[in-house]
């Protein structure tokens, strides 16, 4: 039981806020998509994941009152993984550059259901939070985010099958500490995610005939 | 009356016992009942009142008697479009109805009262409110707010007023979320800010507005829009704007949206407003484009100009957002390029080593600055060549040496300087003038100058120059270039209403500029702004003369077309007397002696009229002693005065005894002709008429010098006397002369020298072969003048110097072509130039033309010899312009 709590802790720390960048996608094995509104929904998405990035220091200053709790503190955040294990926040799914053994639509389910683990996880600690218009104004971009994955997942015609996370945080947040650390460590863990989005984004886009760089 | 009060009261007090003693089956006496009470505007009303039998105030009668009222207003039978009533008994009580056929007030209490003891109690009554269902929502519109907290603000219309209170929903649909939402708003709000979370970013919703009152409901049209698509921009920020090194023509724009709107990374719209510090337009044109937030290049600009860039962005279609920032920025330079209008002329004598030239010039329409600090180099050659200015303003005055015919003009910067502008030098040519120009004034600050084109194929075009006649300083002369088929342009640069300005036109010929017409104007008048003081110059017991001074030049607002002088005596008689224009003076007559006047200017120009400040006057009295004197003057000295008229015509001895016989030189008859030729031209110096001209065709010395012949060996040919064909065919008169080869001659210092002159009444060209001409002989004993051609001033070289040649030829005014004099003068009346025996004949020539605007310019043709021995000449004065 040790050891498997150990390897669980590991597995963490990989994709707890510190996920290796991703390799620059070349987009020569990725899929091409006909559905002229495609493009329109991933500069959509381009939009927003930028807007969710941006918006996540605002919303950390606004919820997070610990001082201990930083959001771009390597250091601080290592410490945390046993929190993160004992709350059960999950990990948030793999993005990588599109291979033929990693599909564009593995990759728009994976962003997919990346977004949903977020929303809800947010949606577990709101109640306990003070201050929480910026939090909402957070969730909303995405859901408004995981609108347009969405549509781009019906675009390569796969079908969309959202089903709420399950997860027992709400059950763990015994006390004030707990949901600091654990509104933390989700918004921790969705910047780390959200710029996978933002490289798999600008790769689906190289591959879709958009080679001008969107600024990200 | 009081009894009537003491029952009611009783009757109260009764219902009030029987009251508590069956509080529970108390009700009311009567009852109001109303089809609706929310009706439509002008639709009917029936409503009824049932009254009870046991009501006190109907006990004991046999039919209540019941009023209806609408407010204040009685509805009776009497008055059935208002309302009619009717009653009747029913169970348990009396019926009464009343009908209103059309309600027309928005609200109104209908009270039901019954009639008792001549009292009238109201028993009961119904409020009813009159409306219309609501109009459709016209108008909704939605926009999105991209600052926090982001809202979708959506709005509608008012509509016309229901006189109800209604109460507006907004209702949004979004497909992608499957949600539906409802936004309920308090009565008569006509606007909603749908909050982010009921909005998606990127996804069509669809909104419209229910409008719900008592009347009924309306929904409006549905509105489907893309949220962002409607989202109005913060103003976004020009961060950079900058020319890079080598980017000539180009400056870089470095922009970012808002601070809240950056995570928009795709394309927007982006349009770019650039004005340049000299652009006069007020809106600028813009270069919509549609770009990412990264700088971008703005190029095809003007090299080394400033521009003032500012931006506004928007998202597909959505609304502008406001203007950024302004930003300045100045592209790289570059040498001007393009070339230069310029205007060159010449002034002053051909026969001076250097000539005094003008250069104006402006720049043309293809003319590139490309910089900043600009100027100007005037060079003989071409740069770097020998430099006559280097100049800011855009005008040169320099000295110019004869036998250069061209001038280079270029512009210069920072970086370098332009290609040259080649400029002819035209030297001053009796070329004709336009005719007829005129000058209308064409709005407030813009002149329309017309002429009459010269139809001559040696016309290149024409040149219109302009300038503030109060402002010396030849910087301020302006010009322009004129096609030759065009004869009107509108000038409007520096003119100003109420401003003189003299107006120049020059026709332009392939190898000259001709001569000028000038014209005064105005592009508006008024009246003066000051009047001219009348000050007395000369009293006299019958008459006074006033004078005034001119009034300046910047204070009469207008061409002064009169002036009037009001003026009269104690008695009140005015009199009006009116003075030229020209004079400024004025003589009022036939005034009583001893008498006070009172007069004043009223001065006029085409704008309007001021009148001067009234001045008093008073005429002398009449002197005892000077009646007396001019009496006996005139009784006595008039009678004497033709007594010895007519003595001295009778008596030839008292003519010769007051008037002796002595020889007159003058009568010569060379002095007759030099008195008739050359005398008559200094009169034309002093009037102003035209001048009548005669022309001299040919002036001869009728016996050759022998001495000269002898010298020469007999060999006359080398004698320039009898070189008449070098004379053309006027030398005829030389060598068909008898006394050419008179032996007698001897040149200087023989006593007497022949003259003859052939006088013409017309051009020489012009005459017809068969006119015969006057043909004057004379003599003088007096010897010729001779002087050295060099040194003309030098008192030295009239005296005892040989003649060495005598030869008389004709040239023109100013000018060295023989041919061209001989046919300019022709056609401008012009009188020869004269050389005689190096006898320098000066010789100027000028035309007389009027402005039509009352200013004008003498310019008059006249020759004059000069310093020519033997003959009485005399001396020209200067022209008065």
């Amino acid at each position: 039981m040790n050891t498997l709590f150990a390897l669980a802790i590991v597995v963490n720390m990989a994709r707890v806020g510190y996920s290796a960048p991703l390799m620059e996608y070349s987009g020569e094995t990725g899929q091409l998509v006909e559905d002229p509104e495609f493009h329109i929904f991933v500069e959509n998405s381009q939009n927003l994941i930028k807007k969710v990035l941006e918006a996540i220091p605002g919303t950390h200053k606004s919820c997070i009152h610990s001082e201990t709790l930083i959001l771009n503190s390597t250091t601080e955040n290592r410490k945390l993984q046993y929190m993160a294990t004992n709350l059960g926040i999950p990990s948030a799914p793999t993005l990588k550059a599109l291979a033929e053994d990693f599909t564009l639509e593995t990759c728009l389910r994976h962003m997919s259901e990346g977004l949903q683990l977020h929303q809800d996880l947010l949606k577990a600690v709101q109640p306990r939070l003070a201050n929480t218009e910026n939090l909402t104004a957070l969730m909303t971009d995405i859901r408004d985010l995981g609108i347009q994955i969405n549509k781009m997942l019906r675009a390569v015609q796969a079908e969309v099958t959202l089903q709420p996370t399950v997860t027992s945080l709400a059950s763990r947040l015994t006390g004030d500490y707990q949901v600091q650390v654990a509104a933390h460590l989700t918004l921790v863990q969705l910047q780390s995610f959200g710029q996978d989005i933002v490289r798999s984004l600008r790769n689906i886009a190289l591959v879709n005939g958009d080679r001008d760089d969107s600024g990200l | 009356m009081a009894s009537a009060w003491i029952a009611m009261l009783a009757m109260l007090l009764l219902a009030f016992v029987n009251g508590t003693k069956h509080e529970v089956e108390w009700s009311p006496c009567a009852e109001v009942h109303s089809t609706s009470t929310v009706v439509v505007l002008g639709s009917p009303v029936t409503a009824s009142c049932l009254i009870r039998d046991d009501c006190p105030l109907v006990k004991g009668q046999a039919a209540p008697n019941v009023v209806w009222k609408l407010d204040q207003r009685s509805l009776t039978e009497d008055n059935e479009s208002e309302g009619s009533t009717a009653a009747s008994a029913s169970e348990g009580g009396w019926n009464s109805t009343v009908f209103i056929p059309s309600f027309t007030k928005t609200r109104g209490v209908l009270t039901c009262s019954v009639l008792h003891a001549s009292q009238c109690q109201i028993v009961g009554g119904v409020d009813i409110r009159a409306g219309s269902p609501p109009d459709v929502p016209q108008g909704l519109r939605c926009l999105t707010n991209l600052t926090k907290p982001e809202t979708l603000l959506c709005q509608w219309d008012q509509g016309p007023d229901t006189h109800l209170p209604t109460n507006y929903s907004l209702h949004t649909e979004i497909r992608d979320l499957s949600e539906n939402n409802t936004y309920m708003l308090p009565p008569d709000i006509h606007h909603f800010k749908i909050p982010r979370a009921g909005f998606v970013l990127f996804s069509n919703i669809e909104i419209y507005v229910k409008a719900v009152n008592a009347l009924g409901q309306a929904t409006s049209k549905h509105l489907l829009l893309e949220p962002m698509s409607s989202a109005k921009f913060d103003p976004p920020k020009v961060l950079k704007f900058q020319a890079e090194p080598n980017r000539f023509g180009c400056l870089k724009l470095s922009w970012s949206l808002s601070e809240q709107q950056k995570w928009v990374v795709t394309k927007v719209n982006l349009e770019v407003q650039l004005k340049t510090a000299n652009s006069r337009s007020e809106e600028p044109v813009p270069v919509p484009r549609v770009v990412r937030q990264k700088p971008l290049d703005l190029c095809n600009l003007l090299h080394g100009t400033e521009y003032s860039v500012k931006i506004r962005v928007s998202y597909k279609q959505s609304q502008w957002s406001e203007w950024s920032n302004n930003k300045t920025g100045v592209t790289l330079e570059r040498a001007p390029n393009g070339q230069l209008d310029s205007w060159l002329k010449v002034s002053g004598e051909k026969r001076q080593k250097l000539l005094s030239v003008d250069l104006f010039w402006k720049v043309s329409k293809q003319f590139r600055p490309n910089g900043k600090n600009l100027s100007y180099i005037v060079s003989v050659r071409k740069p770097p060549g020998e430099k006559l200015c280097i100049t800011r303003e855009r005008h040169c005055a320099f000295r110019l040496p004869q036998g250069v015919w061209k001038v280079f003009l270029s512009a210069r910067n920072a970086a370098g300087t332009s290609q040259p502008t080649e400029i002819p030098v035209f030297k001053q040519r009796a070329l004709p003038a336009v005719s007829d120009i005129d000058v209308i004034p064409y709005g407030e600050r813009s002149l329309l100058v017309q002429w009459t084109r010269i139809d001559s194929s040696s016309i290149t075009g024409y040149v219109v120059e302009w300038r503030p006649l109060w402002e010396m300083n030849a910087s301020f002369i302006l010009f322009d270039n004129i096609d030759r088929n065009q004869s009107n342009i509108i000038i409007s640069e520096i003119i100003e209403p109420y401003k003189p300005y003299e107006i120049s036109v020059y026709p332009r010929y392939k190898d000259g500029i001709g001569f000028s017409q000038s014209i005064s104007a105005y592009s508006r008048q008024k009246a003066p702004s000051i009047a001219p003081n009348l000050r007395v110059w000369e009293t006299g017991p019958f008459g006074i003369e006033l004078t005034w001074e001119e009034i300046p030049l910047l204070q009469r607002n207008g061409i002064v077309q009169s002036y009037r002088i009001f003026y009269w005596n104690e008695q009140g008689n005015i009199k009006v007397v009116d003075a030229a224009v020209e004079k400024r003076s004025v003589i009022l007559d036939g005034l009583k002696p001893s008498s006070n006047y009172k007069a004043f200017i009223m001065v006029s120009t085409g704008g309007g009229s001021l009148n001067g400040s009234e001045v008093t006057l008073k005429t002398e009295s009449l002197d005892p002693l000077a009646i007396i004197l001019i009496v006996i003057s005139s009784g006595v000295g008039l009678p004497l005065f033709i007594i010895i008229s007519v003595l001295v015509c009778c008596s030839k001895r008292l003519k010769i005894c007051f008037w002796p016989k002595i020889p007159d030189p003058a009568n010569s008859s060379i002095k007759k002709w030099t008195a008739s030729d050359s005398v008559q031209d200094i009169p034309l110096a002093n009037d102003t008429q035209e001048p009548s001209l005669i022309y001299l065709s040919h002036l001869s010395l009728l016996d050759p010098p022998q001495k000269s012949l002898e010298k020469r060996g007999g060999g006359i040919s080398d004698d320039p006397w009898f070189r008449s064909s070098d004379t053309s065919d006027l030398g005829e008169s030389i060598c068909g002369s008898p006394h050419i080869f008179n032996p007698g001659y001897t040149g200087l210092f023989e006593d007497s020298v022949p003259y003859a002159t052939v006088v013409f009444d017309s051009p020489y060209s012009s005459q017809p072969p068969s006119q015969s001409h006057a043909y004057l002989r004379s003599e003088s004993t007096q010897p010729l003048l001779e002087e050295e051609p060099e040194e003309l001033s030098s008192p030295k070289e009239y005296q005892n110097i040989p003649v060495h040649r005598e030869q008389v030829f004709f040239r023109e005014c100013l000018d060295d072509g023989l041919d061209d004099g001989l046919d300019n003068g022709k056609n401008h009346g012009l009188v020869v130039d004269m050389s005689f025996n190096r006898i320098p004949v000066e010789c100027t020539q000028k035309q007389r033309n009027v402005g039509k605007l009352g200013r004008a310019e003498y310019q008059v043709g006249h020759c004059f010899l000069n310093k020519l021995q033997g003959f009485d000449v005399t001396q020209p004065e200067p022209h008065r312009e």
